[in-house]
């Protein structure tokens, strides 16, 4: 463990990480429960297009990724309002375009193939420091938006119509969450990769979702779950010369399956009491 | 003397695309009724509650809402909704008893004030009035239909509402959570002198229980007289036959 921390690259990434994996649950959890898993894999896409565009053009490919990532989450939610009885048609319809366009911009810059990829499954020793001061501002940004909105997020996630009754500015503060998860998308990319950004949200809020005994505790429970599916992807994947993306998402799924195992255990372990 | 008009709906239209659901429709709702909102399937029973609650707007007419245009009603602590949605919740929510009436008790706070010993008193009798003290650390997800319906119904009376919406709150209940719902509502109704408008295709049950029960048919609000039920004049099947309710 002290070995990995003597490299500069890999202290940036466990920091990275760290910050991912704080973001990427508080995101996912409400987008369970408002059944919007989606929004991830489409925001991901559209983050595509963003980094082909930064690398074609010579600009940081974090910020394009960003700047696309917010572009598209406001098409979502524009298209969502339009087609308000298909909600999921707005995100199938952005991916496509998010995709078709990243596609393009991926053939007009050619020779950068290895700098996609980078993106694609995500790569540690390509975090630089001017990445770091982006995801950490951003990262920032989202932790605290998340604590000032948690009352109203919960709210809207259990019952939308009552919580605009109740008086809460539901289409804002929905239209924030959307740029917020698309933030997130952008700032964890480089770490897990675009295409697994999406399973780092889902997976730890999922598997917290077996055990957790209250909503805090659900919270509480899907950032451990990230946070530990994080680091010991990112030092496994340093020992065994291992994809640090995939390996993390590996992790997050052990802990499901421990998790599920748990719940079933306790489960047969009552229903024996209850019998004897 | 006079009865305060908690609703008055004043000779509205309103169509989805091309579909007319309500024409010319008008109705007045007093402050202590409980009024029943009966009707076919796709009759526009929710529509309506929508309406008076300013989720939908009316291509024509007007709708005041205790005194104000619904469009510039701002006083919606003073009303609680049970949607047909929040009743068909997310049985998997991971959400005790407590955070669910809680969040409702914390709506009027803004983002960053924190529940107030008050605010949690609030929560507590709102539970102990719906009879679920017991359950409030309970998952919400683990509680039978019956106890759900009473924590949607705890929701609303956190906020110590005048006016309560309820959309069909007895599907899927079985007929004793059906009467213990009832009989809840009846002392709710008579102990804080609440008004209560509710959708139901309940039409034997209700009608025992409500003053006022209006029907929508043919696009028009028609208003029936439950004592004439009562005094047997009419059925609830002459009325269910009536408008083709099942």
């Amino acid at each position: 463990m002290v070995e990995i921390l003597e490299y500069q690259f890999m202290q940036r990434a466990l920091v990275a990480g760290i910050i991912v994996g704080i973001i990427c649950p508080l995101i996912g959890i409400f987008l369970i429960l408002r059944r919007l898993s989606l929004i991830g894999d489409t925001l991901s896409h559209i983050s595509l297009a963003g980094v082909a565009a930064g690398l074609a053009a010579g600009i940081n490919a974090t910020l394009t990724a960003v700047v696309f990532a917010l572009g598209g989450s406001l098409i979502i939610e524009y298209l969502r309002r339009h087609y308000s009885r298909y909600a999921e048609l707005a995100t199938a319809i952005t991916m496509s375009g998010g995709m078709g366009l990243a596609v393009i911009l991926i053939s007009l810059g050619r020779g950068n193939t290895a700098s996609v990829l980078s993106y694609l499954f995500g790569s540690v020793a390509s975090v630089s420091t001017t990445d770091l001061s982006i995801m950490a501002v951003l990262g920032l940004m989202v932790m605290v938006s998340i604590i000032i909105l948690y009352r109203p997020l919960f709210f809207i996630a259990f019952d939308e119509e009552g919580a605009r009754i109740a008086g809460i500015p539901v289409n804002k503060i929905n239209l924030y969450f959307t740029l917020l998860t698309a933030i997130t998308v952008a700032v964890s990319m480089r770490i897990v990769g675009i295409l697994l950004v999406s399973s780092l949200m889902i997976i730890p809020a999922a598997a917290s979702m077996q055990v957790a005994k209250s909503f805090k505790t659900s919270v509480c429970i899907s950032v451990a779950t990230a946070l530990i599916s994080v680091i010991s992807g990112l030092v496994l994947s340093f020992y065994f010369s291992l994809a640090p993306g995939g390996t993390i998402i590996m992790c997050s799924l052990f802990i499901l399956l421990l998790f599920i195992s748990f719940k079933k255990l306790s489960a047969m372990r009552k229903a024996n009491l209850a019998s004897r | 003397m006079q009865r305060e008009k908690v609703i008055e709906i004043q000779d509205i239209t309103f169509s989805y695309d091309r579909k007319i659901i309500l024409e010319n429709a008008s109705l007045t709702v007093y402050r202590g009724d409980f009024l029943a909102i009966v009707g076919p399937n796709g009759s526009g029973k929710s529509t309506l509650v929508k309406l008076m609650l300013g989720l939908l707007r009316p291509q024509r007419g007007k709708i005041f809402i205790l005194g104000k245009p619904v469009e510039y009603f701002n006083q919606w602590e003073k009303v609680g909704y049970l949607s047909q949605r929040a009743a068909y919740f997310n049985p998997h929510f991971p959400a005790t008893v407590r955070e669910v009436v809680g969040a409702q008790a914390s709506a009027h706070l803004g983002f960053l004030k924190p529940m107030r010993p008050k605010d949690w008193e609030k929560v507590e009798k709102a539970l102990d009035t719906v009879g679920l003290s017991e359950l409030s650390n309970c998952m919400v997800g683990r509680l039978s239909g019956g106890q759900q319906q009473k924590v949607m119904l705890a929701r609303m009376l956190v906020a110590e509402p005048e006016l309560l919406f309820l959309d069909e709150p007895l599907v899927g209940l079985d007929p004793e959570s059906q009467e213990s719902l009832y009989t809840l509502l009846k002392r709710l109704h008579q102990e804080c002198v609440l008004t209560i408008i509710m959708v139901t295709h309940d039409i034997s049950g209700i009608i025992k229980r409500v003053n006022r029960m209006v029907c929508i048919h043919q696009n028009k609000i028609l208003e029936h007289d439950p004592r004439l039920y009562r005094d047997k004049k009419i059925t609830p099947g002459y009325i269910a036959q009536l408008y083709h309710l099942h």
